[in-house]
């Protein structure tokens, strides 16, 4: 086929690639990565932002860069306050007011709930435009949270990842049968450990917007999961004596133009969101990134072997395989006639 | 078909349809695009001075999309409503009611008790009349119900249906009481909503005066009035306080109102003060805003329980009083009648001979305000609160002022914190504003040139789908007065970058069909046909984690998820139906080679 604008085919149509072949190392891998994010997880610690610890948050804006950070760092100490934590802000593309953003977060003093009427972030603004002035430094925004809110907020975080991963099993063990369910949340759960894990080694702050990324995750990476399980149900519909690794295969290549194209425009679109977005676009744009990418792995390779691994278990105990065939006339439309392609590896019964 | 260019028979309907859509889309997005009504130049005769401006005041919906305080600048407050406080401290009302009740009828109360469960017990001193004891408790509260009797004494459980809308009832009552306190700032589009079961939340845009507006709505007042006891002399309550310190390791500056309620109860545990009583502070603190620091304090030996709360008052003034030649700012209450009528309960028993020196602590927000002495029993249902905490007489009036306002307003029948406050710049969120825009149009040219690349024409019907996507967005959005936040506008560019997906998956479908042997116009309806049952599977997966966010995340979530979820409909609608119409009318009726 011409390879012209306007009818690019990114993957060979015709082309059938044994991705099953390497099950076993991917799953492997998979098990492997799930297990070191589980380890950076459990000895880094997420890294919470005060929207769950509490504690207080100043964005200052420093005009034409005339302020250093270390310069800034020492006026925040002279402010009395030690443990504040500074940061570059929105740091990959250039400010329009050719400023530099900083956050200073100052944590919740262990062991003291105090509401956040306290007047710590106050006390360290007034001090901050005492030294430098208005013609250097520009305060942004001021956040002040209590540490309660946050306990709550997380809560409420994880219980709607777990309820939604609940929404969607039962939402595939009704639309598709119980070979397919375990695979889908397998790969939900491997996409969220994964891209938590890779957020907590780079330090990435967890916020309630990241909450909202992973649930986006979620549904994005359900969305390329049942995409190829659908492809999957309909070639074995359509050729029940197909071996089920031919199936799996066969169903992946031809998913495959779909699964690169929508993969390339998502990332493509959060690249430009990391770049260009600043604050709190870019945290929700790299972690969507992550999520995309291992979303789209997991799709092909977490959820496709999971499937035939039970499928193999369940024909080992024998009850589903005539039950294949029987669903096969079900389905078949009237006027089915199979592709070409198809037609000469496998012969069909004549109607 | 083969042959015949004819449309299929529902073509006709389903365009206009579409074209429907494509209206409703228009009129609910433009005006947003024309700024608030109220910040509009108009003539003498109140009518806009732009022509377009005129035009969509007469002819469009005024539904527009409110931008969140991360894109317009403002202050953003959470309130947390100590809802539990406030039902424990209505049963201990009740009881304290009827046990009032019951000694006219001869039966004592001795002791009773409201556990932080929302559990209760009550001793008495005869068991004969438990049931007469119970029946009374029951006609004062609905808030618990009657368990068991061991002994002499009655144990009651709360009543968990009853509560849950005691709750409902007190959150209204709240957010009722903070939207007219708001209603005196004059601040433009305030928004005020419930977030979660005991937080609400305010967001006052384009709000300066952030301190003023922090000390109307946190540190709200909540009023109330106790008798002063007086079975332990005032002198010795410093005493008993240092020990309590010591004993507790509390530093001596410790002196908010929770830390003293901590002694007071260390000191009724160990019997040192009168049980159903609790020591509260006079503080004096300085007058500078910058640090609140305590000057000198004053304990009173008061009631643990008010009779009397600040829901009561009917109205309030701050005044210059003239008396004592000494000018003094004042605040006048009026009560509502079953206020007046506890008022001068309160102020008669003062006058019983064991509660001279006949004084009734004005406590505010956990603090004595002032502890006049009665002169005799008032029932006018009006009386004064003298502000003397300052010397300032610039102060005092700002004080009086301040509280005047709170009591009007009504006052809070649960105390509320403010547990979060964010506030931004308005320049700030001109630049979050610019990099939005920005990052969108570079994000939606990318995806339109690819799709051109890759599908030549059904490329170019599917972009034309995606942008009808953001305008019926957009017009959504506008409708339900949903707030476009950061993370918002982020959901939108995802979504135009997935939005393509549906397409991607019906080209390719179309593309094999051709590839096993059909005709194009086979291909395209067949493609069509066989993807949709696909779509349906992909799209609703994802719903469901859009709705299980509505359901159980914050505000900034769920405004996500909004945007989300309606992106999802929204996509549905236009990558299979729109481009569906579309196509057809390319494939019947037009000289196209190639489609998908």
């Amino acid at each position: 086929m011409a390879f012209k604008i306007g009818n690019i085919q990114v993957f060979p149509h015709n082309y059938f690639f044994d991705f099953m072949k390497w099950r076993k190392v991917t799953v492997g891998i998979s098990i492997v990565l799930v297990a070191v994010s589980l380890l950076i997880i459990g000895i880094k610690g997420l890294n919470y932002s005060i929207d769950f610890l509490g504690g207080a948050e100043i964005q200052v804006n420093v005009l034409n860069k005339s302020i250093t950070r270390e310069q800034l760092h020492e006026a925040v100490g002279k402010a009395g306050i030690n443990h504040a934590e500074i940061t570059t802000y929105g740091s990959l593309a250039a400010r329009k007011d050719n400023s530099e953003s900083y956050i200073v977060r100052m944590q919740r003093e262990k062991g003291q709930d105090e509401s956040a009427t306290t007047n710590r972030a106050d006390k360290l603004v007034s001090s901050l435009k005492a030294e430098f002035g208005a013609e250097k430094i520009q305060i942004a925004s001021i956040t002040n949270i209590s540490g309660k809110v946050g306990k709550e907020d997380e809560y409420k975080g994880y219980m709607a990842l777990l309820l939604s991963c609940i929404g969607i099993l039962i939402y595939i063990a009704f639309r598709f049968d119980s070979r397919f369910a375990p695979g889908a949340v397998l790969c939900l759960v491997h996409n969220v450990v994964i891209a938590l894990g890779v957020m907590t080694l780079f330090g990435r702050p967890f916020t309630t917007v990241s909450i909202a990324a992973f649930l986006t995750i979620v549904g994005y990476s359900i969305n390329d999961t049942v995409i190829v399980y659908d492809r999957i149900r309909e070639t074995r519909s359509l050729q029940p004596k197909m071996s089920m690794i031919d199936v799996v295969n066969r169903s992946i290549s031809q998913t495959m133009n779909r699964t690169i194209l929508t993969s390339t425009t998502g990332i493509l679109a959060l690249l430009v969101l990391s770049i260009l977005g600043g604050g709190s676009i870019e945290d929700f744009a790299i972690t969507m990134l992550v999520g995309i990418v291992v979303g789209t792995y997991s799709s092909i390779y977490v959820a496709a072997p999971l499937t035939l691994m039970m499928d193999g278990y369940l024909n080992k105990l024998g009850w589903k395989k005539k039950d294949a065939k029987e669903l096969a006339k079900e389905v078949r439309p009237k006027d089915y006639a199979p592709p070409i392609n198809v037609r000469k590896k496998v012969p069909q019964d004549k109607k | 078909m083969q042959n015949k260019s004819s449309m299929p028979p529902m073509w006709w309907i389903k365009s206009v349809i579409i074209l429907c859509a494509l209206v409703f889309g228009i009129i609910y997005t433009l005006p947003t695009f024309f700024g608030n009504p109220s910040e509009w130049q108009r003539d003498a005769n109140g009518v806009p001075a732009k022509w377009y401006e005129r035009w969509s005041e007469n002819l469009l919906p005024a539904a527009r999309i409110n931008l969140g305080l991360d894109l317009k600048g403002g202050l953003s407050l959470t309130l947390n409503v100590e809802v539990e406080k406030a039902i424990q401290d209505s049963i201990h009302r009740s009881i304290s009611l009827a046990k009032d009740l019951v000694a006219s009828e001869g039966v004592k109360i001795t002791s009773y008790k409201v556990n932080p469960d929302l559990t209760t017990v009550v001793e008495l001193d005869n068991i004969a009349k438990a049931q007469l004891v119970q029946k009374r408790i029951q006609e004062q509260t609905l808030l618990v119900l009657f368990d068991k009797i061991e002994g002499k004494t009655l144990y009651f459980q709360a009543n968990r249906s009853y509560i849950g809308d005691y709750e409902k009832q007190l959150m209204q009552q709240a957010i009722n009481t903070i939207r007219n306190r708001i209603d005196q700032f004059g601040v433009a589009e305030p928004n005020i909503f419930q977030a979660g079961n005991t937080r609400i939340m305010v967001e006052l845009p384009g709000m300066t005066d952030t301190q003023r507006a922090k000390e109307l709505l946190g540190n709200t007042a909540q009023l109330d009035f106790r008798l002063v006891l007086n079975s332990i002399p005032q002198g010795q309550l410093p005493q008993l306080l240092e020990e309590a310190r010591k004993e507790l390791k509390i530093s001596e500056d410790a002196n908010q109102p929770e830390t003293i309620e901590t002694l007071s109860q260390w000191l009724r545990d160990k019997n040192k003060l009168p049980k159903n009583s609790t020591i509260i502070l006079h503080r004096v603190t300085s007058p500078s805003a910058q640090s609140i620091k305590t000057i000198s304090t004053l304990p009173y030996l008061v009631e643990a329980h008010a009779k009397l709360t600040g829901d009561l008052i009917e109205d309030a003034q701050a005044q210059q009083s003239t008396e004592n030649y000494i000018p003094q700012y004042v605040v006048s209450l009026k009560f509502k009648p079953q206020g007046a009528k506890l008022f001068g309960d309160i102020t008669t028993e003062a006058f019983k001979p064991n509660n001279a020196p006949h004084q009734v602590a004005i406590i505010l927000d956990g603090n004595v305000q002032s502890a006049p002495v009665v002169n005799s029993p008032i029932t006018t249902g009006s009386a004064q609160i003298t502000m003397g905490s300052s010397t300032n007489m610039v102060d005092q009036m700002k004080q009086a002022q301040d509280l005047s306002l709170v009591l009007r307003a009504g006052a809070l029948p649960a105390s509320v914190k403010v547990v979060e406050e964010r506030q931004i710049g308005p320049s700030e969120g001109a630049q979050n504003i610019h990099s939005g825009f920005i990052s969108t149009i570079i994000a939606g040219i990318l995806v339109i040139v690819i799709m051109l690349v890759i599908y030549g024409m059904s490329g170019l019907v599917a972009n034309v789908a995606m942008l009808f996507n953001v305008l019926l967005i957009l017009a959504f959005m506008a409708l339900f007065g949903a707030t476009l936040t950061l993370p918002g506008i982020a959901g939108i560019v995802l979504t135009m970058a997935i939005a393509v997906d549906g397409n991607v998956v019906i080209n390719e479908r179309i593309r094999e069909e051709i590839r096993s042997g059909f005709s194009q116009k086979q291909a395209f309806y067949k493609g069509y046909h066989t993807s949709f049952r696909t779509l349906i599977d992909a799209h609703f997966t994802s719903a469901v984690a859009g709705i299980v966010l509505i359901i159980y995340g914050n505000p900034t979530v769920k405004g996500f998820a909004v945007t989300l979820l309606a992106g999802i409909i929204c996509t549905l609608f236009t990558s299979y139906y729109v481009t569906e119409v579309i196509g057809q009318w390319l494939v019947e009726k037009t000289k196209l080679k190639r489609f998908g």
